[in-house]
């Protein structure tokens, strides 16, 4: 017989929402879909206990965390539905729309993104990965550590720095100057992963 | 949000934050998919848990499924929480709490509401440190264009950040160059990777005593800040022992750390 309900609530209400709160865009979303996650999981939570299998380590907070990060993106998803699916690209809060766009080049922009689309496409899946947490989610190099293997945060350091400069010269190379990666580095966040994704 | 680091700034960090995106722009994509690894192996991959090589076949998965991608970043959150790392109170969580209250058990008493006191990580070892400065005689005779000669000057300007990042990719900075990194990223409050670059230099046989001794000095002071009495001990006595001139400091630390163990 495990726990009832409350102490379960109790316990993990907190990492529960910090799971969740990541995918949302804003503290309202967040609130709402929360809520939501939380609901299923009070209705489904025995059975939900019954898919955990302990690991070595046994971690099951850091389970629990993965299950309720999945449920709220499936959560999202549905909420969204396809206007979700295929988000128009929106600049930054911080980029003017107007300074942001030229629209005297929009096809040259166009082939600059394919060519940085390329470049990111030559780095293998576990680089990508590596770049993502660091850069995107702010993961420290501890973490990192710990999931990319090797003895000292500076093996990860030194490996971001490698991935920076290899990405440099391949944008160079690809012939891709430095108002160009400005300009995608501010706008073109979602287009570029769906054309290396192919999800249109 | 975006992580902005000093030591990764320029066109090459635009690019890869550019072809990155945010947590919530994946989730559009994040879809199951047959491939999907269970929820107990990315937390595994969090931990460290796996096997070099069911590690590296995850890791290739993950680079192109922005599900186990997200899945794989909330395990990291909740390990690194379990750490002991501070997460910021956010406003809503307090409003969720009391809605799902409501909503789910009728009266939930403040009682089950989770505190947000953390312990405190800062132990009174780690008070214990001191972090300051090389005496920067030790690095004398590197010219201004050798590596090390531009990371002193780096460091005498007190921009430890460009010093690490001048020094760190460098496959072999020497033992000088170590010394001067070493310094630096415990200045930066990044002890355990201080630690990695000053160990080890009692195999050097060509050192200088006094290098060697600065080298032991950083690493007692990367281990309180790390909370580790015993190895910061081990270094503080073989210090004291040395008789050179960080031995009265040691000796005092050694004092202060008995008192603490007491």
């Amino acid at each position: 017989m495990g726990p009832d309900w409350g102490s379960f609530l109790a316990e993990h209400a907190d990492r529960i929402t910090r799971a969740v709160e990541r995918v949302c865009r804003d503290a309202d979303e967040a609130g709402d879909v929360g809520a939501e996650v939380l609901e299923r999981f009070r209705r489904d939570w025995p059975a939900l206990l019954e898919k955990y299998r302990p690991t070595a380590t046994g971690n099951f907070g850091a389970w629990l965390a993965v299950v309720a990060r999945h449920a709220a993106v499936d959560a999202l998803r549905s909420r969204h539905g396809r206007s979700r699916a295929h988000p128009e690209i929106t600049p930054r809060p911080d980029v003017d729309p107007e300074d942001a766009v030229d629209p005297s080049q929009p096809m040259a922009r166009r082939a600059a993104g394919a060519r940085l689309a390329e470049v990111f496409a030559e780095l293998s899946g576990d680089e990508r990965t590596l770049l993502r947490l660091y850069f995107l989610e702010g993961r420290d190099a501890e973490s990192l550590r710990r999931v990319f293997g090797g003895r000292t945060r500076s093996q990860i350091y030194n490996r971001v720095h490698d991935l920076t400069r290899r990405l440099g010269e391949a944008a160079r190379r690809a012939g891709l100057d430095s108002s160009d990666i400005e300009h995608f580095a501010q706008l073109d966040w979602a287009r570029l992963l769906r054309d290396h994704e192919g999800r249109d | 949000m975006a992580h902005h680091d000093p030591h990764f700034e320029g066109p090459a960090a635009d690019v890869a934050r550019a072809l990155s995106l945010r947590a919530t722009e994946l989730v559009a994509s994040a879809a199951e998919t047959p491939d999907c690894a269970d929820p107990a192996v990315l937390a595994a991959l969090a931990e460290g848990a796996l096997e070099d090589s069911e590690r590296r076949k995850l890791l290739e998965h993950v680079g192109d499924c922005p599900r186990c991608l997200l899945g794989l970043d909330a395990a990291l959150e909740e390990v690194s929480q379990a750490g002991g790392s501070a997460n910021p109170a956010r406003p809503w969580r307090r409003v969720l709490y009391l809605a799902a209250a409501a909503a789910v058990l009728g009266l939930l008493g403040r009682w089950l509401l989770p505190s947000e006191a953390e312990a405190p990580r800062t132990s009174e070892l780690v008070a214990l440190a001191r972090v300051e400065p090389l005496d920067l005689r030790l690095t004398r005779g590197f010219e201004a264009e050798d590596l090390v000669g531009r990371a002193q000057v780096l460091y005498v300007d007190g921009e430890f950040a460009a010093c690490i990042a001048l020094l760190e990719p460098a496959a072999e900075p020497g033992p000088m160059g170590r010394l001067l990194l070493g310094s630096a990223l415990l200045l930066e409050g990044r002890a355990d990777d201080a630690l990695a670059q000053v160990g080890g230099f009692e195999s050097a046989e060509t050192l200088e005593a006094a290098v060697l001794e600065e080298a032991r000095w950083i690493e007692a002071q990367a281990h309180l800040r790390l909370g580790e009495a015993e190895a910061a001990h081990t270094a503080l006595r073989a210090l004291a022992d040395g008789g050179g001139s960080r031995a009265a400091a040691a000796r005092e630390q050694l004092d202060e750390l008995a008192r603490l163990t007491e």
